[in-house]
């Protein structure tokens, strides 16, 4: 097969940063979409919080959350999801792009398949993601309810367990043949689940979250921990999010290894 | 007004339906896509409305979705804590009701598809439009919850129309406020019948076909 799928971090860097760089600049031709859909998403995310200020107005706090935690739970999702979709924008079309053939462009490419698929497109509205989600964080700490050091290591691990999870989950189409709908459904789950204040679960629903549709790691015990640290489960944050990222790229070389090119000649997108 | 959680997830069995089931982000998905690379000129020489054919697409759709997904959706809630608290006359409201969200929610997808004429990306208003319906159009909650002022103002826009009204009908009300309920939205039907009409005239006023 010849690419190495691991490669060296410096050398996997500079792939990523060319990748940015040219996606940036494509964007940029474009300016009027790109400005238009990182507003729409802004303003997209900000109704969303509608909602639970009306909530938290009439209720005052659920489970001991108040709104203040609501929102650095919004902007943390908000600013992991955006980075996965603005550096990874593939990550979320995974499935797609090998079920379609597309893969086959990026293995006679030198360095790593996985990175040439995952970052060869950037999802312009994941800026407004980013930006709703760095103004929340940022009230957050100007009000003293998130820390910044934390802060920045939960966005790193969040934007890990997103991208990681994608990864696992588009991989089945090694094995499924189309797992488009699959994936769509996890990635649903996984965003929509990890918006509301981790008190409303309870039972089974815990435990789904804390393995099948990672959100508990990905927001809930983050701002757990931005409430009330706790050295146990941050070691158990970081053991989950490298496993997910170990389980991720074996899985997808696993598959790589019996993946047969169709040879169907397509557009790259 | 209280609600108990019964009537609260039979609401939401209501609520999704008229709402999820549209797939509005689809619609607008393709209409923008139909402006900006010229499809839609194919129809112009065509003996039939755009639009129209656009909402017998949506019905043929939605011809299939909408029981299946109700019936799913109400077998679950069903099971999981009981019947439905309503009549058979609240319910045939609420499915006159349902119809008319669908429509409206059509019309208001149709429009920001047509958006594309103007601007080369129309889903960032989707998304903004979709959760307006989520927040002020009661999806979540009934109005009743949102505070005072809010309620009073979102009651009368078109996004309760498409969500709060169709449920509410189903949970039972009184016979004016049945009344008033369906004339609004019949009244943004309407309204909104003739914003895509205008949106429409005007946009094929200033087509142009991009592309070979």
């Amino acid at each position: 097969m010849g690419a190495n799928l691991w490669g060296g971090t410096g050398s996997l860097a500079r792939l990523a940063g060319a990748y940015f760089k040219v996606n940036l600049a494509s964007a940029m031709e474009y300016r009027v979409a790109f400005f238009a859909q990182s507003v729409g998403m802004m303003v997209n995310d900000g109704l969303f919080l509608i909602f639970w200020w009306a909530y938290f107005e009439r209720f005052g706090e659920v489970g001991g959350w108040t709104l203040a935690d609501t929102v650095a739970l919004y902007g943390l999702v908000a600013l992991v999801i955006g980075l996965a979709v603005v550096l990874f924008g593939n990550c979320t079309r995974l499935a797609l792009l090998i079920a379609e053939g597309q893969l086959d462009y990026c293995l006679v490419l030198p360095g790593s398949p996985l990175l040439h698929l995952l970052t060869s497109r950037m999802g312009l509205a994941g800026w407004g993601d980013v930006l709703f989600g760095v103004i929340c964080l940022a009230i957050g700490a100007t009000l003293g309810t998130v820390p910044v050091g934390l802060a920045f290591v939960f966005t790193v691990t969040g934007t890990a367990i997103t991208v990681g999870y994608l990864t696992l989950l588009g991989s089945l189409a090694f094995f499924m043949g189309n797992a488009e709908a699959t994936t769509f459904q996890a990635r649903d789950s996984l965003v929509n689940f990890s918006l509301y204040p981790s008190p409303i679960f309870r039972g089974w629903t815990k435990v789904l979250l804390l393995t099948v549709v990672p959100a508990a790691f990905l927001a809930h015990i983050p701002v757990e921990l931005m409430r009330q640290f706790d050295p146990g489960m941050m070691a158990l944050l970081l053991a989950f999010t490298a496993g997910l990222w170990i389980a991720a790229i074996a899985f997808f070389r696993f598959g790589l290894r019996r993946y047969e090119s169709g040879n169907l000649i397509t557009m790259r997108s | 007004m209280g609600f108990t959680l019964h009537a609260i997830l039979w609401y939401l069995v209501v609520t999704e339906t008229s709402t999820h089931t549209a797939d509005g982000g689809n619609l607008v998905q393709r209409i923008g896509e139909e402006v900006k690379s010229g499809d839609l000129a194919r129809v112009l020489i065509r003996p039939y409305s755009y639009v129209a054919y656009q909402f017998a697409v949506f019905w043929g759709e939605l011809a299939l979705r909408l029981p299946v997904q109700a019936t799913l959706a109400a077998a679950v809630v069903w099971v999981a804590i009981g019947p439905p608290p309503t009549s058979g006359a609240a319910a045939l409201i609420a499915l006159l009701s349902v119809a008319l969200s669908l429509t409206i929610n059509f019309l208001a997808c149709t429009g920001i598809g047509l958006l594309a004429f103007w601007f080369e990306e129309s889903l960032p208003f989707y998304w903004v439009y979709q959760k307006l319906v989520f927040t002020i159009g009661g999806l979540f909650i009934p109005l009743e919850l949102l505070p005072e002022w809010l309620a009073g103002i979102a009651a009368r826009l078109p996004f309760a129309s498409v969500a709060y009204t169709p449920g509410r009908l189903f949970l039972g009300a009184a016979p004016d406020s049945i009344l008033q309920a369906l004339s609004l939205q019949v009244f943004w039907v309407a309204a909104l019948a003739c914003a895509v009409s205008l949106l429409y005239a005007s946009g094929i006023r200033k087509l142009s076909i991009h592309g070979g």
